[in-house]
């Protein structure tokens, strides 16, 4: 009985918290938006230029900005942008003249896939190669893992790809060079896009193990007599695992928006490469509705970081 | 463990070097090492042929891998290069251009010219219908003027604003008439893709964007913004059309993946090569390289208001602008910079061009560079900022200038900026600009010679109405472009336009760098292309040998 109202306040002050969380992000979303919506209108270039092109007379250069109200002054601009936004309008495209949610929602798929063959190994792959380490520490085990560890962290992911292209695609034959049209099309950048969080987690896990390794429970299970894998799993193991949900709630995070290289490297049509293209165009409303959604899946990555902590070391919940 | 941890590193290295190597001589075998500078377009394609293998298509769809994607499909919003290589596969004009820039017929068989230049009849072909079945005639055609009519923000708009009248004179004769005559008119007719009158009201520009309603040898089947453009044999095509099933448009921006997607015959066309990458697929017997002239040339602008400290503008004087061109070394230019695939500027613009006209090049002589620079009294030299677009191309050109002005003791800075950032400092007015040289390149999609020099050179088109950025004003120039394009007699225009070009070329207004190749490549069993000056590939025709 009490077990029970114990759990019931527990999940009491769960909700709350996360209702808090949830609340939270709402100002911190309007203060990203005035942020993201002053960077892209700042920095210099006129988009009714580039949609005009060089040989465009000033008059047509003009009606362009007409056209998109690039003429208002800016807080008019941000103003009506907004207002859009919550009505859910992102705005068009100035460069395709397609809606913005259109360009998105085309888009995400790809990124998505990309992000999910990426995230599927790499996490795993990691956290196994930094537990070994640190359960091998100072072996030739831990050596090997760390070598390929910071092999994955000191190569650029753009030249992984096509250094992976040049001998898989054209040297061996074995697999396409760009695109995810097949699931052989999947595994180059997959390796690309998960090598560097293997090897950040591999870092991070090991260290972190090794810091709980030392720990006095630790020393105390051992004592007690349990088995070596029982120390390792169930104390070391899970304790271990709070530093390393951080940095692969970040890890993730990073991965959507962080895309573009992988993406320009395979010529797959995903947001990081429709965010480059649109920042050399200047496509404003691109630029901030991708900016804004990267923002808010940041956030979210870090509420649910945060809402597993509870799960893994359930005294964190109610603090 | 010591030794096992280094024999581990020597793998680990060795795998590395290999992987690297292999970036650069997948073909080292047949690399050839042959300098493309001279080569002509004929020349290319025999020196290939004798090369090609024997290596068949797999399958009978052609995939043609291109740097950037079409802004828009509708050919009347988008306009851009890479926009018309795939709207052309959907769509004609009446007029179109061959392989030489010469004006061909195309919806339309042929036309004639009223004598005071005013009013072009043209009589169309029969018997053509567009992708949704609508018929091709005279009054479509009116259709396509009368949107550009009511919407300016439309691309139409600015390619037929002269026209006054557009009248069907029967179902396939029509008459357009002029404000004024116009030399450049056929050349911008030649922009003009015509739509399905039915098409235009019902579907409109987003419609137009999923679904084709041209008369070309292809119908839009799939698109993915950013991805792809796929399009499917038009079989009622009016003319000898393609063999393929399907034509792909793919976009892949990395110039080593594209390179790559043809080497692995993922691609069997790509556009642009980069001139860096040639050597990589050169003397690969699977593989065609496409050396054709280009209609890109390259220059530095030289701003006649840029003022020293001490008061001295030294852009101002002809003989300071003179001394740069004799001081640069464009032979040694294109071969270190575009790797031999760019040729030493002749005038203005490129042979390419219509009514172009050759001019004495200013061949390097160090010595009357520093005779000219010490008469104008700058023999000291003086610093200047150039502006170039930060790619590791633009600015590799402009160190190159750099080290060439040296030479007479001008001491320029590099100041590299992202190209829209470029494009909007170069846009303010004379009383505002900061620009004192800016290493850029021009060029006209419709091969005109106005095209290729009002916009830069003329005095009415300082910035921001144009880009002559050197804000150089020739009375006698302005003249001579502003008659050329009234005239309608073709040896007057060719006379005008070449006085125009031999006073731009004595004048300087720019440092004449270079004009580009455009280098395309296919794989060998790729037949029936034209490819033509300045990297438009026309696909009526595509076969793939099986």
């Amino acid at each position: 009985m009490l077990l029970l109202s114990l759990q019931k306040g527990a999940n009491f002050l769960m909700s709350r918290y996360f209702i808090r969380r949830i609340l939270e992000t709402i100002p911190l979303m309007l203060i990203i938006s005035i942020f993201v919506f002053m960077f892209i209108h700042l920095i210099p270039g006129d988009p009714a230029r580039s949609i005009a092109g060089l040989d465009a007379e000033e008059w047509e250069v003009e009606a362009i900005r007409e056209e998109y109200g690039l003429n208002k002054p800016i807080i008019v601009q941000y103003v009506d942008y907004m207002v859009k936004l919550f009505k859910g309008d992102m705005g068009r495209s100035m460069k395709s003249d397609t809606p913005v949610t259109e360009l998105i929602a085309d888009r995400m798929p790809q990124t998505l896939k990309l992000v999910f063959a990426g995230v599927l190994w790499a996490p795993v792959l990691g956290i196994f190669i930094g537990v070994i380490s640190a359960i091998k520490h100072g072996k030739m085990l831990d050596h090997v893992s760390m070598l390929i560890a910071i092999t994955g962290l000191s190569a650029p992911g753009f030249w992984l790809g096509l250094m992976g292209i040049q001998i898989f695609s054209v040297q061996l034959g074995w697999l396409p060079s760009g695109g995810l049209d097949s699931w052989k099309g999947f595994i180059l950048p997959s390796f690309t896009m998960g090598c560097g969080i293997m090897a950040v987690l591999a870092r991070y896990s090991r260290s972190s193990m090794l810091e709980t390794l030392r720990e006095d429970y630790v020393r105390t299970a051992r004592a007690k007599g349990q088995k070596e894998s029982m120390v390792m799993f169930a104390h070391a193991f899970r304790n271990s695992l709070i530093q390393v949900v951080t940095i692969l709630g970040l890890q993730i995070g990073g991965l959507l928006s962080g895309s573009v290289l992988t993406e320009t490297v395979f010529s797959i049509a995903g947001m990081g490469r429709l965010l480059t293209d649109s920042i050399s165009f200047r496509d404003y409303a691109v630029v901030q509705g991708l900016l804004m959604l990267f923002a808010l899946q940041y956030v979210l990555i870090n509420l649910v970081v945060d809402l597993l902590y509870g799960v893994i070391n359930p005294k964190i919940r109610l603090d | 463990m010591k030794k096992k941890l280094s024999f581990l590193l020597a793998v680990v290295m060795a795998f590395t070097f290999a992987a690297c190597s292999s970036g650069g001589s997948g073909n080292e075998s047949t690399t050839n090492t042959e300098t493309p500078t001279e080569t002509t377009q004929e020349e290319t394609k025999e020196e290939a042929s004798a090369e090609t293998s024997t290596a068949k298509s797999p399958d009978n769809d052609l995939v043609v891998a291109m740097q950037a994607d079409a802004t828009h499909l509708d050919p009347h919003v988008s306009g851009n290069g890479v926009s018309n290589t795939v709207t052309n596969a959907m769509y004609e004009s009446l007029v179109t251009f061959d392989a030489d820039s010469n004006i061909v017929p195309m919806l339309a068989k042929e036309w004639t010219m009223s004598e005071d230049g005013k009013s072009y009849t043209f009589i169309l072909n029969e018997g053509i219908t567009f992708h949704d079945g609508e018929p091709f005639n005279a009054e479509a055609v009116i259709a396509n003027w009368e949107r550009g009519k009511a919407d300016e923000s439309l691309r139409v708009y600015s390619q037929t604003k002269s026209w006054v009248s557009a009248v069907a004179d029967s179902e396939y004769q029509l008459t357009i008439t002029l404000d004024e005559p116009n030399n450049t008119f056929l050349n911008k007719l030649t922009q003009v893709r015509i739509i399905s009158p039915k098409a235009i009201k019902e579907l409109g520009k987003d419609g137009l964007a999923k679904q084709s309603a041209g008369t070309g040898p292809y119908i839009l089947s799939e698109r993915v913004d950013g991805g792809y453009t796929k399009m499917v044999r038009n079989e009622n095509y009016w003319r000898e059309g393609p063999k393929v099933d399907t034509l792909t448009f793919k976009v892949v921006p990395e110039d080593g993946a594209r390179i790559a997607m043809l080497q692995t015959g993922e691609a069997d066309v790509i556009n642009p090569v980069p001139p860096i990458q040639v050597e990589k697929i050169e003397g690969d017997p699977n593989i065609q390289v496409m050396n054709e002239k280009g209609i890109t040339y390259r220059y530095v602008t030289l701003n006649k208001n840029y003022t020293l400290e001490d008061g001295r503008k030294p852009f101002d004087d002809v003989r300071v602008r003179q001394a740069m061109n004799y001081a640069f070394d464009n032979e040694a230019f294109c071969q270190v910079v575009f790797k031999g695939y760019a040729v030493k500027p002749t005038s203005i613009f490129s042979d390419s061009i219509m009514y172009y006209a050759e001019q004495t090049p200013y061949d390097l002589d160090l010595e009357k560079a520093k005779a000219l620079m010490e008469e104008a009294g700058y023999a000291d030299g003086f610093p200047v900022n150039i502006w170039v677009d930060n790619t590791t191309i633009e600015m590799q050109g402009a160190e190159f200038v750099k080290q060439q002005m040296a030479q007479i003791n001008i001491d320029v800075n590099v100041m590299p900026m992202e190209s829209t950032t470029i494009a909007d400092m170069t846009a303010l007015p004379e009383d505002e600009t900061e620009v004192q040289m800016w290493y850029v390149n021009w060029s006209s999609g419709s091969y005109e010679a106005d095209g290729s020099m009002r916009n830069i050179l003329h005095g009415d088109k300082y910035p921001p109405s144009g880009y002559n950025t050197a804000f150089w004003n020739n009375a006698e120039f302005n003249k001579l472009l502003d008659d050329a394009l009234l005239a309608t007699d073709e040896a007057t225009i060719a006379d005008l336009y070449a006085q125009a070009q031999a006073i731009a070329w004595e004048e300087c207004p720019w440092i004449f760098l270079a004009n580009d190749n455009s280098i395309m490549a296919q794989r060998s069993y790729v037949k029936g292309l034209t490819y033509k000056p300045g990297g438009d590939v026309v696909l009526t025709t595509a076969e793939l040998e099986q």
